[in-house]
């Protein structure tokens, strides 16, 4: 896939992959582009264009990374648009795949067993999910904002107010892993779904795990490879400060 | 459906081609091991693998070549003259576990012709599985079949490979739509 430019046309971008449009949505971005340029939607909606630019391309290819770019973004603006897709797993792509599954389990095939297990299985890989997010809007993303306030403004009561019970090390070493569950889950719909079942509902459930399992993916990838290193940057600069 | 996987095991040390036939049978099942010296030949033709001593390859390396891609060499870990690096070696200095790793890679490798096993489970994997499923550790799994630690984890490993399925959970799935267990196994 060719490398999105901030010169594109936005209805390009999105013809050339319609899977961006949630992206989009977390940036506040509405459709009706016109014959807008990437650019001009930017500074129509004060985004910062090279993160912009680099989040749509890291969207669309898992082998991109912003090399050059990755300095000059803002942690809080990572941390934003992280958030926001917090919101949209939680909000809109787990529900609708949960009320697939329930649907799934009740329609027709009430004697397939095995699809009351898919509900199961579901439910405990949501809650799993939710605990995993909930961490990081209440502990990890709160604490990079201290960091982010405390290195930019550089008050010593600032630094004085960072937890000093967290740390990117912490966050790193803690990480886990959300997409295996759901990798596995695709599989066996995939391969071993057997019985009586509503192939409609179905295929929708499994095209809508392909999107969140690919989501998810390109999030925990932001977190890992961008923003974690920035952060423990910052942190880093900070500690030789105290000194 | 299993496949059967057809081994010939061609050696004159009893103890060797046994003790190795007992390990298949064990892994590998629905298997057919048939023990032979090079004097009968025709069962050469059907068989999937053939384990071949390092010696007796040496003496009848024409005869084996026409069966490279099927052939196995047990040897005793010392440098062998003589013998392609192509064609895979298992040690008979080996530990069960190794011996295991060992046939696991020789039968998977993609540039042979057969993957027998491949995908299907072996009743013993479908053991394994079901503890598995059942909650149970890798210690627990070791005691109740009586395996060791090392069997368990590449059990494991090969479970994984062949369904495609990383997580317990996953597996636990995986077993419940099979009916391997029942819900009633996993509360
Ligand atoms: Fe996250
Ligand atoms: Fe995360």
């Amino acid at each position: 896939m060719k490398l999105i430019t901030p010169s594109m046309k936005m209805a390009e971008v999105l013809e050339s992959n319609y899977l961006l449009l949630p992206v989009l949505s977390r940036f506040g971005i509405k459709l009706g582009f016109g014959e807008k340029t990437v650019r001009d939607i930017c500074i129509e909606k004060n985004i910062d264009i090279p993160f912009f630019v680099a989040m749509l391309n890291t969207f669309s290819n898992e082998n991109y990374f912003p090399e050059e770019e990755i300095h000059t973004f803002n942690v809080l603006a990572i941390v934003n648009y992280l958030r926001s897709t917090h919101t949209y797993y939680l909000q809109t792509l787990v529900p609708t795949i949960e009320q697939l599954i329930d649907t799934l389990a009740q329609s027709r095939s009430q004697h397939n067993r095995s699809l009351k297990s898919v509900k199961r299985y579901f439910r405990e890989y949501k809650k799993e999910l939710i605990d995993h997010l909930k961490q990081e809007d209440t502990v990890t993303f709160p604490y990079i904002e201290q960091i982010y306030y405390a290195y930019h403004g550089l008050s010593t009561h600032q630094r004085r107010n960072i937890s000093k019970e967290y740390s990117m090390k912490m966050f790193k070493r803690e990480h886990t892993n959300i997409d295996e569950k759901l990798l596995d889950l695709k599989n066996i719909l995939i391969k071993y779904i057997s019985g009586e079942y509503d192939e409609v509902v179905c295929n929708a459930i499994i095209f809508e795990l392909f999107r969140l399992e690919k989501d998810i993916i390109d999030h925990t990838r932001i977190e890992n490879t961008i923003l974690l290193p920035l952060v423990a940057k910052m942190e880093q600069s900070l500690k030789c400060m105290k000194r | 459906m299993l496949n059967s996987i057809t081994v010939v095991i061609v050696s004159f040390n009893q103890l060797e081609a046994h003790g190795l036939a007992s390990i298949l049978k064990e892994h590998y099942s629905p298997i057919t091991v048939t023990i032979t010296t090079v004097s009968e030949l025709h069962h050469l033709n059907r068989a999937d693998y053939i384990f071949v001593s390092a010696t007796l390859y040496r003496k009848h390396k024409t005869l084996f070549d026409q069966y490279h891609k099927h052939l196995i060499i047990i040897d005793d870990g010392k440098r062998q003259k003589a013998i392609p690096s192509s064609i895979p070696k298992l040690c008979n200095t080996f530990h069960e576990s190794e011996i295991l790793h060992r046939l696991e890679n020789i039968f998977t490798q993609s540039n042979r012709t057969f993957h027998p096993t491949e995908n299907t489970l072996t009743p013993r994997e479908v053991e394994v599985l079901k503890l598995i499923a059942k909650g149970f550790l890798n210690k627990e799994i070791a005691d109740t079949l009586n395996i060791s630690l090392h069997t368990v984890i590449s059990h494991r490993k090969n479970i994984t490979r062949k369904l495609g399925i990383k997580t317990v959970a996953g597996l636990t799935l995986y077993a419940l739509m099979n009916q391997l267990i029942s819900p009633r196994d996993t509360q």
